[in-house]
């Protein structure tokens, strides 16, 4: 029935624009949500390689202890496990760090989408108090007396300056793309990837209306969403904080409040805990959580547990870069 | 030259910066052009990106997509090409209008994302709620299933509200029936809801114009693009006229170029040949001391292999030719020296001199001629300076240029006294016009004049000259000079004046001594024959008288004799002439006797003349005789002697208070043997004036008588003073 839907809608909109009819969406893709991650092209090596470097290197933060990677550890899913990260001093932040991996794909960094782009992203947690908490002149000093200097005179043709540190960390961030997940194969057509349970999570993952917002090749990430369409009220235990506000704290419109960007669940099954607040620790629990707060029922145990195997094919652990 | 060199460098200056705007112009022109293929491929680009936007968005709303993917790519695109296209390239403002309906716009997709979203799960979990209920409660199933047939597909650009109806029904649903029948039809209530908030979001999100604001920026920026395309074209429409200027320039400019190289190379000609002319060796230096033009005079003197190169071999060269110098060119600037060249016994003056452009000139001048010239000069100059012949050399207009020393001893003027006066000054008055007149033919013939003249000395004496003038002539036959030689003849003239005095005085002497001789020979003769015959008769009253007539004629003889040796004594020659202090000479004469001591009276101061004194005693003797001779008897005789300064020399007036003379006899009184009285009552030889008229003469002056019968004469005597002889 919903293929006669479908197909209704297409001969609709194919008269209403006739070019949108033969989109390789529409006519060759097949019809899944999901796609598959690509690599993106055109990432410069150079730069990607300084970006590393970057990633790596604690001297981006004010007493040289915490880098990027300190909280986007790449080879436990490019987050920390924790529920909020731990910055310079041991000061904790508010919101759960969330994966490095795919974030290119992201419409907007953050959980609120305050940064458009991945470069606009690095300026946060650099000046966050509770992260890096230095500032650029002082960084750009560091890295004039480093060996950075000449890393920088070749890559860029310049002295490091900020616009230069964020586009060869951005650089970098660009080429942590999990490509190769069993998914990704199955939806090429490798039937045999899934088995038959994995099949039937994903099945539910889109009759439960999942895939309305968790779709795309990232799983998520290409859009901002109202947290609880079913249940209002916070999701924080001791009581909602300001940043639970969500992307109202970057919009200003009522609409907005409780709106978080969807993230992607590529990597679901390697960064608990969940949400932004960190407080769900499983998996299971999360799916639940989403089906109350989403859908206004509670998500029966088995297919809880067939998502949750979906969920696990998305993401390929044994090919993520290691540091 | 320099106002042309000005205007060539400034049409130059100009044509580089033509040239510059050419290459600016085009640069920036092609500059333009890509970026405006750029703008306009961006503005395109814009709409394209907008419209698939809009495209994809329906599609997701449609559910015909089922992803949002293509929507973040195309918003991200539209932003980095909004912000990649910035105010400079677009024009400012342009896009300001476009700008916030894009903001807005993707701030719109994203509430269509959110509650397209929500309908696509809804839509999504209905039928899988349903199907579940219908294996568990297939009753309460059925009216759900037709409600979500009736319910239909989303029409995203429908307008109307096309579940309207449904509410009712699935209000009655949502009350009654199972718990999970419920919960579905509040589900249906969320989706139709949902439905209708999903329409309002679709005509907000394409209620939001860009694409007129696009299009009116990209209209606005074809208008300027135009108007700057314009503004190109007119600029280089003037650029190419002011190029076209230039050419014009150019070609005036290069035919200027030939005219001035011709021009130069005629100047170099002429310098070279001017050069080559010269008699002196020349050379020019630069300022970086390269000798840069020589003559061949320079050649000459410097032969052979020997290259001049530099102002620092000049000296060596010099060395090497065997010219030492003095001083010689070593230093770099004016200088001056001799040299001299032993081998050819050749003298040689270099001089050099710096240049205007710091370069420096030097010239070498073989002067030997020179030398020999002046040094035959310098023996002329003294043979004319030391001449004993007065010389005065005059120019065409007869004003005087030089005279030599002789002419101022002779004259007593100095040479300044007389440069650039005429000779004229010199003339007496003494001599007839006729005289000068003849002169002045002859010389202005261009002939050889000469004659006598009476001149007058600066002391006012009259002196006479023999005089030798001649015209001198330049080689046009122009008369540039004339040349006076002069000899002082005055001394020649007075003796040959004596001479012939003597002659006469002679010839009368004989006649008269002759004659008076005769007389007292005769009465001695007839008295002695008488005294014979006495004798003889024994007469003796009449020999003592005969006797006395014997003695009488003898002493008359006596007297004669006397008298002819003092004449003859007066024509004593000049050179014997010492100062003589006249003073002396009237007292020595005055003390002679008591009679003239007491009549001679000096009343002025006499002055000291050049003269023989014996002769001005005899003089001032005979005078002074005169007077007592010719005195009146009643009165008291009185010589009163005067002498003042007069034409150069002194006059001396010696008056008495005798008889006098009648005039008509005043001018023979002064020939020898002339008397006016009786022999018997004023004895004599009437020699006396004669005598003292020829010592006047010998002395170079003159004498002359007043006198007033009965009150007295005056013997005027002028004689030239003792400095001036």
């Amino acid at each position: 029935m919903r293929g006669l839907v479908a197909m209704a809608m297409a001969t609709a909109v194919a008269v209403l624009s006739p070019r949108a009819a033969f989109t390789a969406d529409a006519v060759a893709g097949g019809h899944e949500p999901i796609r598959p991650l690509m690599a993106i092209a055109g990432v410069d090596p150079a730069k990607a390689e300084l970006g590393r470097r970057l990633f790596h290197d604690p001297m981006l933060s004010r007493d040289g202890t915490v880098s990027c990677a300190s909280c986007h550890v790449l080879d436990r899913g490019g987050s920390d496990g924790r529920p909020v990260s731990m910055g310079i001093d041991g000061r904790v932040g508010i919101v759960n760090a969330p994966t490095v991996y795919n974030a290119a794909f992201n419409l907007a960094q953050f959980w609120d989408g305050r940064a458009m782009t991945l470069e606009d992203q690095v300026n946060g947690p650099l000046t966050n108090a509770a992260e890096m908490g230095t500032d650029w002149p002082t960084v750009l000093e560091r890295l004039a007396r480093s060996p950075y200097a000449a890393a920088f005179r070749t890559v860029f043709g310049a002295e490091p300056d900020a616009p230069a540190v964020r586009a060869a960390i951005a650089a970098f961030e660009r080429t942590l793309i999990t490509t190769g997940s069993r998914f990704d194969r199955w939806l090429g057509g490798e039937a045999e990837a899934l088995s038959a349970s994995e099949k039937a999570g994903y099945a539910l993952f889109k009759s439960y209306g999942c895939a309305s917002c968790h779709q795309g090749a990232a799983v998520g990430g290409n859009m901002f969403q109202r947290l609880g369409f079913f249940a209002s009220g916070g999701i924080r235990a001791g009581g909602p904080l300001p940043a639970d506000l969500g992307r109202f704290n970057v919009t200003g419109r009522p609409a907005d409040r409780n709106v978080f960007k969807v993230p992607s669940l590529r990597l679901v099954t390697l960064t608990p805990p969940y949400f932004h607040t960190g407080e769900v620790a499983t998996l299971d629990e999360a799916i639940r959580l989403m089906g109350r707060l989403q859908l206004g029922r509670d998500i029966p145990d088995r297919d809880v547990a067939l998502i949750a195997a979906f969920l696990g094919t998305l993401v390929d652990p044994a090919a993520l870069a290691t540091p | 030259m320099n106002a042309w060199f000005r205007h060539s460098l400034m049409a130059f200056v100009a044509a580089i910066a033509t040239a510059g705007a050419f290459a600016l112009l085009s640069d920036a022109t092609s500059s333009d052009a890509r970026q405006h293929a750029a703008t306009v491929a961006a503005f395109d680009s814009l709409s394209r990106v907008e419209t698939s936007l809009d495209r994809d968005l329906l599609k997701v709303t449609a559910s015909l997509l089922p992803h949002n993917d293509t929507l973040v790519e195309y918003a991200a695109e539209l932003r980095s090409q909004l912000a990649g296209m910035g105010p400079g390239e677009v024009g400012r403002g342009a896009l300001d209008d476009y700008r916030p309906g894009i903001d807005a716009k993707l701030a719109a997709v994203e509430q269509v994302k959110a509650v397209a979203a929500f309908v696509r799960m809804e839509a999504a979990y209905l039928p899988f709620a349903i199907d579940t209920l219908v294996a568990s409660n297939p009753r309460a199933a059925a009216p759900l299933q037709r409600a979500l047939l009736r319910l239909g597909p989303f029409q995203p650009l429908g307008n109307s509200d096309d579940s309207a109806d449904l509410d009712p029904l699935l209000a009655r649903l949502g009350e009654g029936g199972g718990a999970e029948a419920r919960t579905i039809a509040r589900h249906m209530q969320v989706l139709t809801e949902q439905r209708r908030l999903l329409r309002q979001a679709i005509s907000a999100y394409f209620a939001i114009d860009c694409q007129s604001a696009l299009a009116a920026a990209r209209s606005r920026y074809m208008a300027a693009f135009a108007e700057r395309q314009e503004r190109g074209l007119l600029f280089l429409h003037a650029l190419q006229v002011l190029a076209l200027g230039l050419f014009g320039g150019l070609g005036w400019t290069i035919s200027r170029l030939g005219d001035a190289h011709h021009a130069a190379e005629g100047t170099r000609r002429r310098l070279s040949d001017a050069v080559d002319s010269l008699r002196e060796a020349f050379a020019l230096f630069d300022y970086d001391q390269r000798l840069v033009v020589r003559n061949r005079v320079f050649d000459d003197l410097f032969p052979g292999p020997l290259a001049i190169a530099g102002f620092a071999d000049l000296h060596a060269a010099m060395a090497a030719q065997g010219m030492t110098a003095a001083g010689g060119p070593k230093a770099w600037g004016a200088d001056e020296a001799v040299c001299h060249q032993t081998a050819t016994d050749r003298w040689y003056l270099f001089r050099s001199q710096p240049t205007a452009e710091g370069g420096l000139v030097c010239l070498l001048t073989d002067f030997t001629e020179h030398q020999r010239v002046e040094a035959q000069m310098r023996k002329l100059t003294a043979a004319v300076e030391q001449s004993p012949i007065s010389v005065v050399i005059t120019d065409a207009e007869a004003a005087i240029e030089y005279v030599n020393p002789r002419f101022t001893e002779q004259t007593g003027y100095l040479a300044d006294e007389v440069a650039g006066r005429n000779p004229r000054m010199l003339q007496s008055g003494q001599v007839a016009r006729e005289t000068y007149d003849e002169m002045w033919r002859t010389l202005s013939a261009g002939l050889t004049w000469r004659g006598e003249l009476i001149n007058r000395k600066k002391s006012g004496e009259l002196y006479w000259e023999s005089a030798v003038i001649s015209p001198v002539r330049d080689t046009g036959g122009r008369i540039t000079n004339f040349i006076a030689m002069k000899e002082d003849v005055t001394l020649q003239k007075r003796n040959a004046d004596l001479l012939i005095d003597a002659n006469v005085d002679n010839e009368r002497m004989l006649f008269a001594a002759s004659h008076d001789l005769q007389e007292p020979v005769r009465t001695v003769l007839t008295y002695c024959q008488k005294l014979e015959r006495q004798i003889a008769a024994a007469d003796a009253e009449g020999m003592r008288e005969s006797l006395a007539f014997i003695g009488e004629g003898a002493r008359q003889t006596s007297l004669l004799i006397q008298g002819l040796t003092a004449y003859g004594r007066s024509s004593r020659p000049a050179a014997a002439f010492v100062p003589v202090e006249c003073e002396r000479v009237v007292r020595t004469v005055a003390a002679r006797s008591d009679e003239a001591a007491a009549a001679v009276r000096i009343a002025t101061t006499l002055p000291s003349v050049l003269g023989d004194p014996v002769l001005l005693v005899m003089l001032f003797q005979n005078l002074v005789d005169n007077a007592m001779k010719f005195r009146r008897p009643d009165t008291p005789l009185e010589i009163r002697i005067t002498a003042r300064a007069e034409d150069g020399g002194w006059r001396i007036d010696v008056a008495d208070n005798g008889i006098g003379i009648e005039h008509q006899y005043l001018d023979g009184i002064l020939t020898p043997f002339s008397r006016l009285h009786p022999r018997a009552t004023h004895p004599g030889a009437g020699l006396g004036l004669a005598s003292c008229l020829k010592i006047a003469k010998v002395h170079g002056g003159r004498l002359w008588l007043d006198s007033e019968p009965g009150q007295g004469t005056t013997v005027h005597l002028w004689l030239p003073s003792a400095l001036s002889v």
